[in-house]
């Protein structure tokens, strides 16, 4: 997958798992209504969508969906 | 008179009138309490995202030894888990649910939890010494979306919830409405030297 390739899935997750339409990419992920419970199924849901296993604690260290595309492409390449 | 709509039946904490409850933490001769965690756990929510996530997902949530648990026992572990991320913190870069081992023995009592890892390093630096539970069960008496009506909303889940690979959750007390447990989990100050 190329990076914008990676951040468009990211982007597609996130939405997916929060409900929400063209989040901003400053919003952090619990602000938007995130919880333990939807922060697993985004985390499995990356680790499937794009193959890259991000652990909760890397979700609180980049918890806006900007931070979590820019991670996620980092770990891809 | 109180409006019964949204409100909490008063949950049998205590096992007298009902409304209060002392948390005895299982401490060591002269240990202070370093933290304590509470998590609200939803069942029904529970094993729909495990449900949504598929047959993978015990694998990196739960340790070995908890997997074996059956699955409302296992959605009490999880809420064990987020009860011990509450008092550390939030969980450290590199850690992940599967470092904190909740032992899946002692009922509703004090079950001991271990920590790996970065969380390890954390109870090392603290001599902290940790133990969780589940102290009550209740259900909401009525949903807003559903007062006044008999029915519960189109899009309720009447079925018993199933986690994948390890069958249905006992069914909500009543259609639509969730099954909570209240889990806990405390720190201790060690009296020995780790």
């Amino acid at each position: 997958m190329t990076e914008s390739e990676v951040q468009v899935a990211v982007a597609e997750v996130w939405a997916e798992v929060l409900g929400v339409e063209g989040a901003s990419d400053a919003r952090d992920f619990f602000e938007l209504g995130g919880d333990s419970l939807k922060a697993i199924e985004l985390l499995f849901a990356l680790e499937q969508r794009v193959g890259v296993e991000v652990d909760a604690g890397q979700l609180l260290e980049h918890p806006s969906l900007g931070e979590l595309q820019d991670y996620v492409a980092s770990q891809s390449r | 008179m109180m409006p019964s709509t949204g409100h909490r039946r008063p949950l049998p904490l205590d096992g007298t009138d009902g409304y209060a409850t002392v948390l005895t933490v299982p401490r060591t001769p002269g240990g202070r309490l370093l933290g304590a965690g509470v998590d609200l756990l939803d069942q029904q929510r529970f094993a729909l995202a495990a449900r949504r996530v598929g047959p993978a997902w015990p694998h990196r949530i739960f340790d070995e030894t908890e997997r074996a648990a059956e699955p409302a026992e296992l959605a009490r572990l999880f809420g064990i888990k987020e009860c011990v991320i509450k008092i550390v913190g939030g969980l450290p870069v590199g850690a992940g649910y599967r470092d904190i081992v909740v032992a899946t023995t002692g009922g509703d009592g004090a079950r001991p939890i271990r920590l790996r890892g970065e969380l390890a390093r954390w109870a090392r630096d603290h001599r902290a010494v940790l133990a969780g539970g589940v102290l009550a069960g209740g259900v909401l008496e009525e949903c807003p979306d559903t007062a006044g009506s008999a029915q519960a909303p189109p899009n309720a889940d009447r079925r018993a919830p199933e986690i994948p690979g390890h069958g249905a959750l006992h069914p909500c007390p009543s259609p639509g409405l969730p099954a909570l447990d209240l889990c806990w989990a405390a720190a201790t100050e060690a009296e020995v030297d780790w």
